[in-house]
């Protein structure tokens, strides 16, 4: 008896889903979609590309100057057959006591 | 999401949509504003669509979230029975979507005493009965567990049938 009463109750709110929906909302919703929205959303998408590759290109240039550009400087200061003219130049004047143009004028080939 | 995606998802909601904050706002011009503004919100927010729930859901919640902002901010409960009761002194029947619906005595009764009703009752009757969700679907839009929503639903039942009786 209870069973019967509830599924009526049910039966009839489900009768109360019949309503009528205005003909031209649907036209007013599509309406609202184009341009602006869909457009929007690719902004976000190729704005965010953007700011990924700008990051990643910044990161890079970090690393390149970190990892290999530094280590080569020091390495070059640090060698010297790297910088064999630099080098003969100043034991000449320490040895020397030389002035830096008398050892050029002197030893040009230096 | 493209443009035809977007039209797609309206034909295939929008009238749930409407009949849903219809329901729930008692005003077709207010049901009318808020579903276009509940399928906008959803485009604007496409991007935050995970997919982990349907698409139907998701604009079920978008709908829910947007009447809970609405009525916070009139402050009040529209009253859909009094809006019906206003239309039919008025003699405006014929303007009301739900003239139809009520006509027999039966179902004017049981809109009666589903405005007796709490708001979660009545919010869950609604979306199982009259929308024709399941308890899955509507536990995903209330963000409650489902046995939660089978039990609230259970509770609402009966003391549906007890307004009814007295």
């Amino acid at each position: 008896m209870w069973k019967k009463e509830i599924s009526l109750i049910e039966s009839k709110l489900r009768s109360l889903s019949n309503i009528d929906v205005p003909m031209e909302l649907e036209n007013k919703l599509i309406s609202q979609i184009p341009g602006g929205i869909s457009s929007h959303v690719n902004i976000h998408n190729r704005l965010r590309f953007i700011s990924w590759i700008l990051s990643s290109a910044a990161a890079a240039v970090f690393m390149i100057g970190v990892f290999i550009y530094q280590p080569a400087r020091n390495r070059v200061v640090a060698d010297p057959i790297a910088m064999p003219c630099s080098f003969s130049i100043v034991e000449k004047i320490a040895d020397n006591n030389l002035q830096l143009p008398q050892i050029l004028y002197n030893e040009p080939n230096l | 999401m493209t443009t035809d995606e977007c039209k797609r998802i309206i034909g295939q909601n929008y009238k749930d949509i409407y009949r849903f904050v219809l329901y729930l706002a008692g005003n077709s011009a207010v049901a009318e504003d808020l579903t276009q503004e509940i399928f906008l919100s959803a485009w604007t927010n496409a991007e935050n669509f995970k997919e982990q729930s349907s698409i139907k859901t998701w604009i079920y919640r978008i709908a829910y979230n947007k009447f809970i902002d609405f009525t916070r901010k009139s402050n009040r409960q529209i009253s859909l029975l009094q809006k019906y009761e206003e239309s039919c002194v008025k003699g405006s029947e014929d303007l009301n979507p739900f003239s139809k619906v009520l006509a027999e005595e039966e179902s004017l009764c049981l809109y009666k005493a589903m405005h007796k009703l709490d708001e979660p009752g009545y919010t869950v009757i609604l979306l199982h009965y009259i929308q024709g969700l399941t308890f899955r679907e509507i536990a995903g839009i209330l963000d409650k567990p489902e046995g939660t929503i089978k039990w609230q639903i259970n509770q609402t039942m009966k003391k549906l049938k007890e307004l009814l009786a007295e």
